[in-house]
């Protein structure tokens, strides 16, 4: 046997994974060739400073025997925090698995920011939504409370949630903000008497705050003459309660009793 | 002549048929089951972190790692192999996981704060007439650190492969189904690992210190 062949099948020779005879020729040749019986040598010593085997330390053994038991117990929390963490390793090693694991990505973030959009599209549609609701007049510049100006003429109107005029005022209302005036949602009884439903915007001034509450009471919220009958009006305003009290009628609806 | 037959790996105390009856046990909630799995086990996932990962507290960290796992996941444990080949896949994946995180925070350029370079417990200079001289105890702690230094250099793959091998006692067959690869794959990982370390020792020896 030729020492090439030897250096060539050492580590088969160390694995075991030789055929007997070749085992043989090669223990044979081992033992007469000093270049190859000194390598071999020098993998016994790689294989003996490799074999020392570590003793878990007594302390470290009993604290990780005792958090080992602890956490095989079941809790609902401890499923729940180990579903975290593990999906914290997850994102934190994304980055340095194979490439395609980022695709997994991609739809996750559009399913959060679809989520979110239709989250804030429900809170637009709660004010938005009334059943059944019946158009009673729109009128967004001319003033149709305005005593001096001639009865409007009423026509009812099926109004969708997706009334455009309504989703417009909503959102004005939410985005603005607005110093000197807010905007109210208020039910009008047939006396005359608004009951303040809903404020959507609020003045940031403390002072126009304070004076608030007066100017709502004082204020006259007035009704249509052919309302002999007890209807109830929701009413957009935009009411400033800086300069004595002006109410702006947005838009007015009426409900079915 | 070196007789290369033999394993280093501790052979278990346990027969399979008492293994099998611990892990019945254990998928039934005993915790005395639990006990002594742990105490079998426990040195050798230790041995294997420890020589993975070259570091002390990571081996712990791992160690715990695995037992937690192991008896997560006991339930789903179906026998398709041995528990020992089980919870080297267990231990292999955390090492994997915990080298991966520390690649990606270049451990390598980062400054270890483990005490086991400080350590003296492997310079113990005893001048007692059965121990080793000082010198010979000095220049043991000295190429120890070195080798333990050239694991570290070795591929992650390269490592485990040389690790199960002579330090476990696997066979190349066992490793590749551990490791999933070919077994071609697992000897020249094997043989790329020893050359260099042996390399290593070489250098020693070059320097008229073996």
């Amino acid at each position: 046997m030729k020492c090439s062949f030897c250096m060539r099948n050492i580590h088969d020779y160390l694995n075991r994974t030789l055929p007997p005879k070749r085992t043989f020729e090669m223990q044979q040749h081992l033992e007469s060739c000093i270049k190859c019986s000194q390598r071999l040598r020098e993998y016994s010593s790689v294989r003996e400073l490799l074999s020392e085997r570590h003793k878990l330390p007594s302390a470290a053994s009993q604290r990780t025997f005792r958090r080992v038991l602890i956490s095989s117990r079941w809790s609902i929390i401890k499923e729940l925090a180990f579903a975290l963490d593990w999906l914290r390793v997850y994102w934190r090693d994304l980055d340095s698995r194979f490439i395609w694991s980022k695709v997994y990505a991609v739809p996750l973030t559009c399913l959060l920011f679809s989520l979110t959009l239709m989250n804030l599209q429900v809170k637009e549609g709660e004010v938005t939504s009334v059943p059944e609701m019946n158009f009673f007049g729109v009128n967004g510049e001319e003033d149709i409370l305005d005593h001096t100006a001639p009865p409007p003429s009423f026509r009812r109107v099926a109004v969708r949630q997706s009334q455009p005029g309504m989703n417009r005022l909503v959102r004005t209302a939410r985005k603005t903000h607005y110093d000197d005036s807010l905007f109210v949602v208020a039910e009008i009884t047939p006396e005359g008497n608004a009951e303040i439903g809903d404020v959507l915007e609020y003045p940031k001034n403390s002072r126009l705050l304070d004076a608030m509450g007066d100017t709502l009471q004082q204020s006259q919220f007035e009704r249509c003459s052919e309302m002999d009958e007890t209807l109830v009006l929701v009413s957009f305003c935009k009411i400033d309660v800086w300069e004595g009290s002006r109410i702006d009628p947005y838009l007015q609806y009426r409900f079915p009793n | 002549m070196i007789d290369f037959t033999r394993t280093v790996a501790q052979e278990d105390s346990f027969s399979g048929i008492e293994t099998d009856q611990l892990l019945e046990r254990l998928q039934q909630g005993d915790e005395t089951a639990f006990a002594e799995i742990f105490d079998l086990y426990k040195d050798m996932v230790y041995t294997l972190a420890h020589k993975l990962l070259v570091e002390k507290t990571e081996a712990m960290d791992v160690t715990q790692e695995v037992f937690i796992n192991l008896f997560r996941r006991v339930g789903s444990f179906r026998g398709e192999c041995t528990l020992k080949t089980w919870i080297y896949r267990i231990a292999l994946n955390q090492a994997a996981n915990r080298n991966r995180w520390w690649k990606r925070m270049s451990r390598d350029h980062a400054l270890s704060l483990s005490l086991d370079q400080f350590s003296q417990e492997n310079v113990s200079f005893d001048i007692s007439s059965r121990r080793p001289s000082p010198a010979r105890q000095m220049f043991d702690s000295e190429i120890r650190d070195r080798f333990t230094k050239g694991l570290g250099e070795l591929s992650f793959d390269q490592r485990v492969a040389v690790v199960l091998r002579d330090v476990e006692g696997l066979s190349c067959e066992e490793i590749a189904e551990i490791t999933g690869v070919q077994i071609g794959t697992v000897k020249s990982r094997i043989a790329r690992g020893r050359e260099h370390l042996r390399k290593i020792l070489e250098e020693f020896r070059g320097g008229g210190r073996l």
